[in-house]
């Protein structure tokens, strides 16, 4: 950006029309503008103007409060009093017209102002008028008659209004950037950043931090889990569907083939109707028959079993015999009852009666006792004869009942026989009725049949209730399917969203390494820079005790000695104005990425606290250092010395005095530079 | 006393009856769980018909004490309803059965002639055994010949 004349026009202390035009707008060799005047006389409106003109802002840095709360600072108005007393009512406009040249475009902007007192005796500002003529290289001019969007990325393309105060400084104010404060970090950071558009860099950041932000509460949002768990509630259910259909296509089956066999026994008994009767019949006597023939195999059975019992039976006559010979002697007394043979050894060894009266060996008694105990030793014969006799007694007892229980098994058995025979000619009786019919179980059919019936009524049963299910099942899978597809889509969201953050992130983390590469490339860069002015800029004992300025990596700018330690502290402010100095110029030098930047460095105050050699040294070498230097100097600062020096560098171009006319009105009055000689 | 230890004899050309009527084969049961059924049937057959008759090369069947306590008396009765000796033959348990054994083998003709005949096979050494099934219910034809002598006897 090369300035080529600033026009005002009753802006400030500034009344009429007055301009001037800056050196170094053609490029020529001179390009140092002095604005000389003492203070108050509206140097710092000149700056003032030309922020405003750029960007509408009203207020500068150190009209702080401006901004934040008018009434604090009324004071601050643009349009000049004394026009605005003789509008009166009608008011007063006011503008200031910027012409400066950019990349081989030419800009035209003007931007107005009006203001009027009002009866109240306040002063009512406001903005009346934009014009920007962008004439380009191709000799095209755009015109933009209100401050659209496109007008102001227009003039910030030249000059970013975040940077502009970089390059139109307040030399009293400049060395705060050397002061080791928060503030001071901040706004070195901010340099850096907003002149190397590091800051879009940020934006672009931040934007993402925020996009990051955004699709991680939308993720959050979403959850997978769900989308799993009904997937699996689908195949469940899939799987109950199959085999209750498996389960229902048996029972059909099974139904047909029951139904089936069912019609073929209907048929078959149908036919079989008319000799129902008589197959029933058959089948009972058959059965009749069946348990006659066991009952009879048994019947031998008991047969046999007695027929040890009646081996005996034919031996009656001789037992017969036998117990009336036996009884016969047992009358005659042949054969003693009950003598016992101890009792006669008794008699005989006590030579007693049982009466008590002695037996005399030669009595009668004692011969019959004799008699009858020889008689008693083949009484053990008789004794066995009584026994046998009692077995006589018993056996033909025996011999009796057998007798007769061999008379009942006989007649059971021949009952049998009979009934068997009977059931025989009946069953013969029955074939002949029922003629050529096949042999067939009635009975058994019917049993079947009514099975039959029972498994059809349980496989209909069956079968509604697997429909029953089929359609729960089918509702179930439709229902959970729509779910699912719900969950899917915000699953598929996820995966999205998941990928989407990935990016993100990824782009996050690109980004600020970018950057921080970006930043710790520019940083070494502009201390290379600074370190370069410094050594150029300082003074002789600057040179001595300072090595090099140094950007930390907080942004802090930091002076060491000699010995490489920081020194910041305890330089003299003229020096950290150097400092200062130096980086803003580096700083303008690495955003442009040349030797120079096409920035006009518009100083207000330039020399601030520069003693001598610094002064010295940044008249000579700023000029070289700056595409056009605009100083805004006291009468104290811009001495003969100073003029000198100027002068000696070739550089020196315009000169402008304000000169105060009458209250609050200052005149511009141009001199020429070779022979302005300043006041001091 | 029980008569016990004894063999009891029968005609070897009978030993296969027995058999045969005392256990069970391939078509039939057996009639007699034991021998002394069937000798004891045989010697009231002969007893009651007063025939005897001498063992004809005499084979020991079994031992008298397997007979029952009734088979006992009635052997006893026998040998001494026909005995010389009368009740005396009780003392005497060996002359016993030998006089049972005779109206044993008598019998035995009798029950061949009377039930057994159709039955009967004779191998090629002379001696005889019975052939006979189920079917041919001999138990039943047995006892009905058992029920109606009995019905004969004036008990």
């Amino acid at each position: 950006m090369r300035l080529i004349e600033l026009e005002l026009y009753n802006f400030k202390q500034y009344y009429g029309n007055q301009r001037i035009v800056f050196a170094g707008a053609d490029e020529g060799q001179k390009n140092v503008t002095v604005i000389y005047g003492e203070n108050g006389r509206g140097k710092t409106s000149l700056y003032r103007a030309l922020m405003y003109c750029l960007y509408g802002v009203k207020s500068l840095d150190q009209d702080q409060n401006y901004e934040k709360n008018i009434s604090e600072n009324p004071s601050i108005y643009l349009v000049n009093l004394k026009a605005v007393g003789e509008g009166g009512t009608a008011g007063a406009t006011c503008y200031v017209r910027t012409v400066f040249e950019h990349g081989g475009s030419r800009y035209d902007l003007r931007r107005d102002c009006f203001a009027v007192r009002t009866s109240a005796g306040e002063l009512f500002e406001e903005d009346s008028g934009f014009k920007l003529a962008v004439t380009r290289n191709d000799g095209n001019t755009e015109i933009f008659n209100s401050q659209t969007d496109i007008a102001v990325r227009e003039i910030n393309a030249v000059i970013d209004q975040r940077v502009a105060s970089y390059f139109l400084v307040d030399g009293e104010r400049i060395d705060r950037l050397t002061k080791a404060t928060r503030e001071q970090r901040l706004e070195v950071a901010s340099g850096i950043r907003s002149l190397l558009t590091i800051d879009n860099l940020d934006t672009a950041s931040k934007a993402l931090a925020v996009l990051e932000s955004k699709v991680n509460r939308e993720l959050q949002k979403v959850s997978t889990g769900d989308y799993l768990k009904k997937l699996q509630e689908i195949e469940n259910s899939q799987k109950n569907l199959s085999a209750e259909e498996a389960k229902k296509q048996n029972s059909e089956a099974e139904l047909l083939s029951a139904t089936k066999y069912k019609t073929e026994i209907d048929a078959e008994l149908e036919r079989f109707s008319e000799a129902r009767t008589f197959l029933l019949q058959r089948e009972a006597l058959e059965s009749e028959q069946e348990k006659l023939k066991a009952e009879r195999l048994q019947k031998l059975g008991e047969m046999r079993e007695f027929a040890q019992a009646a081996s005996v039976l034919l031996a009656g006559d001789a037992l017969s015999s036998l117990t009336a010979q036996i009884d016969n002697r047992r009358v005659k007394g042949e054969v003693p009852s009950e003598i016992k043979k101890e009792l006669l050894e008794r008699l005989l060894q006590e030579m007693k009666c049982i009466c008590g009266r002695p037996i005399q060996t030669n009595s009668s008694e004692y011969a019959h006792i004799l008699n009858w105990y020889h008689q008693a030793n083949s009484q053990v014969f008789e004794a066995a004869v009584i026994e046998y006799f009692h077995k006589l007694g018993g056996t033909s007892a025996r011999i009796q009942q057998d007798k007769k229980r061999l008379g009942e098994l006989l007649a059971s058995f021949a009952s049998k026989d009979e009934r068997l025979d009977s059931v025989a000619l009946q069953l013969e009786e029955v074939a002949k009725q029922i003629g050529e019919l096949p042999d067939v179980d009635i009975k058994k059919k019917e049993a079947y049949r009514e099975k039959l019936i029972k498994d059809i009524t349980l496989l209909k049963a069956n079968i509604e209730t697997s429909e029953a299910a089929i359609a729960r099942l089918l509702s179930a899978i439709d229902k959970s399917t729509k779910e699912a597809n719900e969950l899917a889509k915000q699953t598929k969201v996820h995966e999205e969203l998941s990928k989407k953050l990935e990016i993100v992130q990824r782009a996050r983390a690109g980004l600020a390494e970018v950057v921080a590469h970006f930043v710790e490339e520019v940083v070494v860069e502009l201390e290379s820079r600074a370190n370069a002015l410094f050594k150029g800029l300082i003074d002789a004992a600057g040179k001595v005790n300072l090595s090099k300025v140094r950007i930390n990596a907080d942004y802090s700018l930091d002076v060491l000695d000699w010995e490489g330690r920081p020194f910041l502290a305890n330089i003299s402010a003229g020096q950290r104005q150097v400092v200062s100095m130096c980086f803003i110029l580096a700083l303008a030098q690495t955003a442009g990425g040349s030797s120079t930047l096409e920035m006009p460095l518009f100083m207000d105050t330039p020399f601030g606290r520069l003693g001598g050699e610094h002064r010295d040294n940044l008249l000579k070498r700023l000029p070289n250092e700056v595409p056009q230097w605009i100083l805004l100097a006291t009468e104290t600062e811009f001495t003969t010395e100073e003029a000198r020096h100027l002068r000696s560098t070739g550089k020196w171009g315009k000169v402008y005095a304000l000169e105060v006319t009458e209250p609050g009105v200052t005149t511009i009055q141009e001199h020429i530079a070779a022979s302005f000689q300043p006041v001091r | 006393m029980s008569i016990s230890n004894i063999r009891v004899k029968v005609g070897r050309k009978y030993m296969g009856i027995y058999r045969c009527l005392t256990s069970d084969g391939s078509f039939h049961h057996k009639i007699f769980d034991q021998m002394g059924g069937v000798f004891v049937l045989c010697a009231s057959l002969g007893h009651r018909a007063d025939c005897r008759k001498d063992l004809n090369k005499g084979e020991q069947l079994f031992w008298s004490h397997n007979l029952t306590a009734e088979q006992e008396v009635v052997v006893k009765a026998i040998a001494a309803t026909s005995s010389e000796e009368g009740l005396d033959v009780l003392t005497d348990d060996k002359a016993i059965i030998q006089i049972v054994e005779t109206f044993a083998e008598a019998g035995m003709e009798q029950l061949i002639d009377r039930v057994l005949k159709r039955f009967i096979k004779e191998d090629d050494e002379g001696a005889l055994f019975l052939h006979f099934t189920q079917e041919d219910l001999l138990e039943k034809e047995l006892l009905s010949f058992i029920k109606c002598e009995a019905e004969q006897l004036p008990i």
